[in-house]
């Protein structure tokens, strides 16, 4: 009894540490909610910039907005990466991961620019942000209409 | 010309202090996700808080003794340590979210990190706790929370199809890419959010504080009647706003910055000051209302002596309650927690903690030995059954709906 007592503790307790690996579905449904989660973060991006660039919103309360997506961002992918992709996903898993890596850079680039005042960088950073949010649209498109 | 005076006070501050962390982000959450379809919540919620409100302000005035006070000794130690224990776990943890409030508020004017704010806003919450009059914190923070009134000027700014927001608001169904178990889990939050449990301990001991008798019922009730409706009008407006600004471009919030975004779109600089302006008043004078409410359950259940009309020396244990909770909320959110994250879940467990709140409210207003001529009438009695019906059932359905959606994903 008590030796089946550890043997279930046992495989609880390294089910955890073992990456679930999921249904081809599944995993389209994960990479899709992350390239809506990350959609919602390059708008606040956009938004925030724009605001800027008008003078309607300040600096500070700019940069913790930014600086929040950034990290947003950050931890999205992170939770992608970690989610082991069903055989036949690896190109799913490719382009999503590519498409959250340019969305960090471009909102990376919008804080420094924002830290800066610099209103060029500004400006280049809501042109990237905008391109970014394009391709992550045409891909929720692509993961919501079916398989690749 | 004094009493209109105070009544204007009374319904101004309950206007500015009703909306806190809780119904900051979850109408901000709510409107970017499920637009104005959940709006008929807000309504229920705020209706349930006048009708218990109003009970255990008559409790206060009748009594002179606070609800909770009479707890114990109405329904007994073991139902007391229950209505104890839930009503305190979930004020604690509204408590660190409205700490974690003010932090963010802080961090939204400045840029400096909340982490390095946390322990600042503590320790003047606390000194407030400690030095301030019971009255001055009411008012202070009160008036000062009026300036949300700047998201109902955002909304009109905005310009809405005032038609388009109110087929959104009369139908409550969620939208097409939401399912009905994250908008019930929402719908459940936003009741919470409503009807979060310190509201009625503060506002019960807040008329033992302030010496109601029965003469004060009218002033008190105008306050329940006008005052909180009118909050409830900010919950809505913050959530049009979100509605708006947020949800057609897919923006989910998950930060206090896009809950100010929509004004400063509206609005610029000068409505962004005044919204983080509000936040901080909003958030401070909810902490300072949280905390209270942690040390007044604590002490009215043991019978120490409570209270900011004594000397804090007469008081002792029940300021040592408020420090240790600050210490308290202060630690946790040291330990790097979202405080969004806190005050999502706060907002979920108090809808749990719900009846073990509101039961013995409904059963000290109807017992005539302490009410007298003015215990519960058949419309209150009506009104609170049916309340607590809903609440028995948000209370049931808020843990499972919380598993199944994993917490609203």
């Amino acid at each position: 009894m008590a030796r089946a007592v550890v043997v279930l503790a046992a495989v609880a307790i390294l089910g955890g540490c073992v990456t679930p690996v999921t249904g081809a579905g599944t995993y389209r449904a994960k990479a899709l909610s992350s390239v809506q989660a990350a959609i919602s973060e390059t708008e606040t991006t956009r938004i925030t910039l724009q605001g800027v660039e008008r003078g309607r919103i300040f600096g500070p309360t700019a940069d913790v907005i930014v600086t929040g997506n950034e990290t947003a961002l950050g931890s999205i992918a992170a939770t992608l990466g970690s989610v082991q992709p069903p055989a036949g996903n690896d190109r799913i898993r490719d382009e999503t991961s590519q498409l959250l890596s340019d969305a960090e850079d471009a909102v990376a680039a919008a804080r420094i620019a924002v830290r800066r005042s610099d209103a060029a960088g500004i400006r280049d950073a809501l042109t990237e942000v905008q391109k970014v949010t394009k391709q992550l649209e045409r891909a929720e498109q692509a993961l919501v209409s079916g398989p690749s | 010309m004094k009493k209109l005076f105070a009544v204007a006070l009374g319904v101004l501050t309950a206007i500015g202090g009703f909306v806190d962390i809780g119904d900051l982000v979850t109408n901000a959450v709510v409107g970017s996700r499920f637009g104005m379809s959940l709006a008929w919540v807000v309504v229920v919620g705020v209706l349930g808080i006048c009708v218990f409100a109003e009970m255990s302000g008559r409790v206060a005035a009748v009594s002179g003794r606070a609800t909770f006070d009479l707890v114990r000794e109405r329904l007994g130690p073991r139902v007391g340590l229950a209505n104890l224990f839930a009503s305190m776990a979930v004020t604690l943890l509204t408590f660190t979210a409205e700490i974690g409030g003010v932090a963010l508020a802080l961090e939204l004017a400045t840029s400096v990190n909340e982490l390095l704010w946390v322990p600042v806003a503590g320790v003047a919450i606390w000194l407030v706790l400690w030095r301030v009059r019971f009255s001055e914190v009411e008012n202070i923070f009160g008036l000062m929370g009026l300036a949300l009134i700047v998201f109902a000027v955002a909304v009109w700014q905005l310009g809405p199809d005032w038609g388009d927001l109110w087929a959104q608001a009369s139908s409550p169904k969620p939208p097409a890419e939401e399912n009905w178990g994250t908008y019930s889990y929402y719908a459940v939050a936003l009741f919470g959010a409503a009807m979060t449990p310190y509201e009625v301990f503060f506002f019960s001991s807040g008329g033992v504080e302030e010496h109601w008798k029965t003469d004060d019922l009218a002033t008190m009730r105008s306050n329940v009647f006008v005052g909180f409706p009118l909050g409830g009008m900010l919950s809505l407006a913050i959530a049009a706003s979100t509605t708006l600004v947020l949800l057609p471009v897919g923006v989910q919030v998950d930060t206090l910055g896009q809950v100010a975004l929509p004004v400063a779109v509206a609005l610029g600089k000068i409505g962004l000051a005044v919204a983080l302006l509000g936040f901080f008043a909003a958030t401070f004078g909810a902490a300072c209302e949280t905390g209270l409410s942690v040390g007044y359950s604590l002490a009215q259940y043991f019978g120490w002596q409570w209270g900011k009309f004594v000397r804090p020396r007469q008081a002792a244990r029940f300021h040592l309650v408020l420090l240790l909770s600050t210490i308290l909320g202060i630690a946790v959110l040291l330990t790097t927690v979202d405080p969004i994250k806190v005050t999502e879940y706060s907002v979920v467990f108090s809808a749990v903690a719900l009846p073990l709140t509101y039961f013995p409210i409904l059963v000290v207003a109807n017992d005539p030995d302490y009410m007298g001529e003015h215990v519960n009438g058949r419309l209150a009695n009506g009104l609170g059954t049916v309340y607590l019906v809903l609440v028995l059932v948000a209370s049931m359905a808020a843990i499972p709906l919380m598993l199944v959606t994993k917490a609203g994903q």
